[in-house]
């Protein structure tokens, strides 16, 4: 997400390094940059030409903070302004607890409302509640049909009406069938219609009149490009709704849609869509964003996807070990499970401060390899495992065949487990990690 | 019946009164072309969804045409420039990517990194199946929610209007219900419609297809495919699998056209240059030019990618397509007097 945009601030950041102090002159260029790549990314023209405006103001005005290079305090003035302009706090879904709760999904064609309304059902399955979808798309070929599936999928009831009935009339039947059904949360999905479509447009306020809706969501592509606000604004204006779904987030676009709807409707942006499957689907975090704009690394969600996915027990007992110096391949086999367990390497690396951008372009992570490693150690014997020293030829020859590879792949897995339990020592030797870094790396917390 | 331009003109009728009305209310009756209008033109540019590359380029265009008569910058100069530009960078696209092929990659001191992604081989054999070799196949690509499908309808209708005889496949074997959306427009439009069970092999609908049309007399397939965003490699790579598959029975390429939705924004310009690096992309669908969309993406695809559009979808029903003319499209773009 954001990728480019990452790699463009960062680029205009790079010149600023350096500099004893913020003028108009050295400042300019990276505001030019700024204004360049923000407009590369779709942001609207007036919502970027004001953004560089405050941030030069901000930047000129302000005393050259102490311990902090001219560069990084740019990136702080801009960093608090995206995050403003983002939204500011993390909006969520208001739906009431009680009774039967009604979502309404509208947006353009293909903007990706039904599958939305697929990934919004199982989420609030997830969250014990039970959904009912309605098909009140009664226009496009199959429309009702995919809805059917998707619901299928999702294992949520569906209702749909073949018999050329009008959409509010399927809803109202549809909130029925719940009630029926004793489902708590209706979900219509809507026919994709343009914002200037003054009928369509109407269809909608005559569903909103007949079932009132708790929440009405816009669903916007992140690919929109300069008409995205103007979208925003229409249904806003004709229709009114309560929140904005971003779409197609896990593709390139950078998503200036995202940076000026907020900014320009008032409207928060609360969930996004980050890829095909029902379960990506994920809150929007203004102030996480805003950081991985800047290449600040998204470490909020690691740390997230740590906490939810990461055995603590376990990784409490490998710390142990690790500080005692006694990392066998044994522990070696549970770290890599454990960071199986968080998704693809790559994907995790991407989370990391300064991993953002184009930094991973180049790098080949091939996940694959933690499979063979594993295999390897799963083609050990126990006491192989906890004295790798024992692995003479014949058992390298043994493990080889067992594990589908050759004898100088288990080689070079033994270097590496060699090299890393030295390290290992060496670290315990200097006094822990902490005074490790502070040795090796010149840094860390003192 | 409306005639092209006027069709033109109506799909562009906002983007038009925005652009136009935001020119006229900068120029007056004539200004001196200095650096804060040079900047509002470029921002305006902009706004139409044209990129900054673009953008920057036609507003140093129009700074030296307008020097060299004295400076003074008013509507009808100022427009008659962009039109000119726009116009020449539309008709005179030719693809400037292609796709890596085998070839590329045995060169020696080929880039081993390129090496590396997706290759589509060359083929010089003659087709597996001879009767094959007359079908013309068309190719639909793009990214989820572009209008893919619907293109498809509209394009085979244009083309069963003009005495030709048309199956469409049901490439698209992953989106939920997207067969059956296919099969209603088959029905729709009296085309033949060729479909496996949902999750299929694409290429294998593709290759039935194919077959299908030599057996049943039909001499253009429309091949449909699920939208794909273009950083999904998996994904992509199916895709010039199936261009083998079709390459291979019938002996030359198919006709790959990228859909483009309209509304999109600088985004089009990552799409097109990842179809166009996978497979030979011959052009774009520019999708839902319907009254506001800006569809000035295809104005940057064209300038730095050569890849020109040669259909536009305008509208709901089937007969909403039409063969796209960069004059045309430039002119009502542009023209003079903003209202319709």
């Amino acid at each position: 997400m954001f990728q480019d945009l990452t790699r463009r601030l960062e680029g205009a950041m790079r010149k600023l390094a350096g500099q004893p102090q913020l003028t108009e002159d050295n400042i300019k260029e990276a505001l030019r940059e700024i204004r360049l790549a923000l407009l590369e990314a779709d942001v609207h023209y007036q919502v970027a030409k004001d953004l560089v405006a405050r941030v030069r103001e901000q930047a000129l005005g302000q005393q050259v903070l102490q311990g902090l290079q001219p560069a990084q305090q740019v990136v702080k003035i801009v960093h608090e302004e995206l995050k403003r302009l983002l939204g500011g706090e993390t909006a969520s879904l208001q739906l009431p607890a009680k009774g039967m709760a009604t979502v309404m999904v509208l947006g353009l064609q293909g903007s990706g409302k039904t599958t939305f309304c697929g990934k919004l059902a199982r989420q609030l399955q997830k969250e014990g509640r039970r959904p009912l979808l309605v098909a009140a798309d009664i226009y496009r070929p199959a429309a009702i049909d995919q809805l059917e599936t998707i619901a299928g999928q999702v294992g949520v009831p569906v209702f749909s009406d073949r018999v050329k009935r009008s959409a509010p009339q399927i809803v109202k039947l549809g909130q029925r069938k719940a009630r029926d059904n004793d489902c708590d949360v209706l979900i219509v999905d809507t026919a994709g219609r343009l914002h200037i479509d003054q009928t369509l447009l109407q269809e909608l306020n005559d569903i909103d009149k007949m079932v009132p809706m708790d929440e009405k969501l816009l669903v916007l592509d992140a690919m929109t490009g300069q008409e995205a606000v103007h979208i925003a604004e229409q249904f806003a204006a004709q229709v009114g709704y309560d929140g904005v779904v971003l779409t197609k987030l896990d593709g390139d676009a950078r998503g200036g849609a995202a940076l000026s709807v907020k900014e320009i409707t008032g409207k928060p942006i609360k969930l996004v869509g980050v890829g095909e499957r029902l379960d990506d689907l994920e809150v929007f975090h203004p102030d996480r964003m805003a950081s991985r704009i800047l290449g600040m690394g998204d470490v909020l969600t690691l740390i997230e996807q740590a906490e939810s996915k990461l055995d603590l027990d376990e990784a409490q007992l490998l710390a142990d070990r690790f500080a005692q110096g006694e990392f066998s391949l044994e522990d070696f086999q549970r770290q890599i499970k454990q960071v199986k367990r968080m998704g693809s390497f790559k994907g995790v690396l991407k989370l990391l401060p300064g991993m953002g951008g184009g930094a991973l372009d180049d790098i080949d992570v091939d996940d694959e390899q933690f499979s063979r490693v594993e295999a390897i150690i799963n083609s050990m014997t126990r006491q192989e495992r906890r004295k790798p020293d024992l692995i003479n030829g014949s058992r390298r020859k043994r493990i080889a065949r067992g594990s589908g590879t050759n004898i100088s792949q288990v080689n070079k897995l033994l270097k590496q487990y060699r090299d890393m339990r030295r390290m290992m020592k060496q670290i315990n030797a200097a006094g822990g990690l902490q005074e490790f870094g502070r040795r090796v790396l010149g840094a860390g917390p003192r | 019946m409306m005639s092209l331009f006027e069709r033109f003109r109506a799909g562009l009728r906002k983007t038009r009164h925005s652009f136009v009305g935001g020119l006229q209310r900068l120029l007056g009756g004539g200004v001196k072309l200095d650096e804060d209008t040079l900047d509002a033109i470029e921002e305006l540019l902009i706004g139409a969804d044209m990129g900054v590359q673009s953008a920057v380029r036609i507003t140093r265009t129009i700074e030296s045409r307008l020097r060299e008569t004295g400076g003074e910058a008013d509507l009808p100069s100022v427009l008659r420039v962009i039109r000119g530009d726009v116009r020449q960078i539309l008709s005179e696209a030719k693809p400037k990517v292609k796709p890596l092929t085998w070839d590329d990659a045995l060169e020696p001191g080929a880039d081993r990194k390129k090496g590396r992604k997706i290759r589509t081989p060359v083929a010089a054999e003659p087709p597996a199946r001879e009767s094959a070799a007359d079908v013309r196949v068309v190719f639909v690509v793009g990214v989820n929610g572009t209008g893919k499908t619907t293109s498809i309808a509209k394009l085979g209708y244009l083309l069963q209007q003009r005495g030709h005889r048309v199956l469409l496949a049901a490439g698209d074997t992953f989106r939920a219900a997207a067969v059956e959306q296919i099969q209603v427009w088959a029905e729709r439009i009296g085309a033949l419609c060729v479909a496996q069970a949902p999750g299929a092999d694409p290429a294998a609908v593709a290759y039935d297809a194919i077959n299908a049309a030599v057996a049943r007399g039909c001499d253009t397939v429309i091949v449909d495919t699920a939208g794909r965003l273009h950083t999904k490699t998996n994904l992509m790579a199916e895709l010039a699998k199936v261009v083998r598959v079709i390459r291979k029975l019938t002996g030359h390429d198919p006709q790959t056209l990228l859909v483009v939705d309209a509304n999109t924004g600088q985004n089009g310009l990552a799409q097109a240059r990842v179809f166009a690096e996978t497979i030979p992309v011959e052009g774009l669908i520019l999708t839902k030019l319907d009254g506001t969309a800006k569809g000035g993406i295809v104005v940057a695809i064209a300038e730095t990618l050569g890849l020109p559009v040669l259909y536009v979808g305008m509208g709901e029903t089937v007969a909403d397509l039409a063969e796209f003319d960069p004059g045309t499209f430039a002119d009502a773009l542009f023209a003079e007097s903003g209202d319709v």
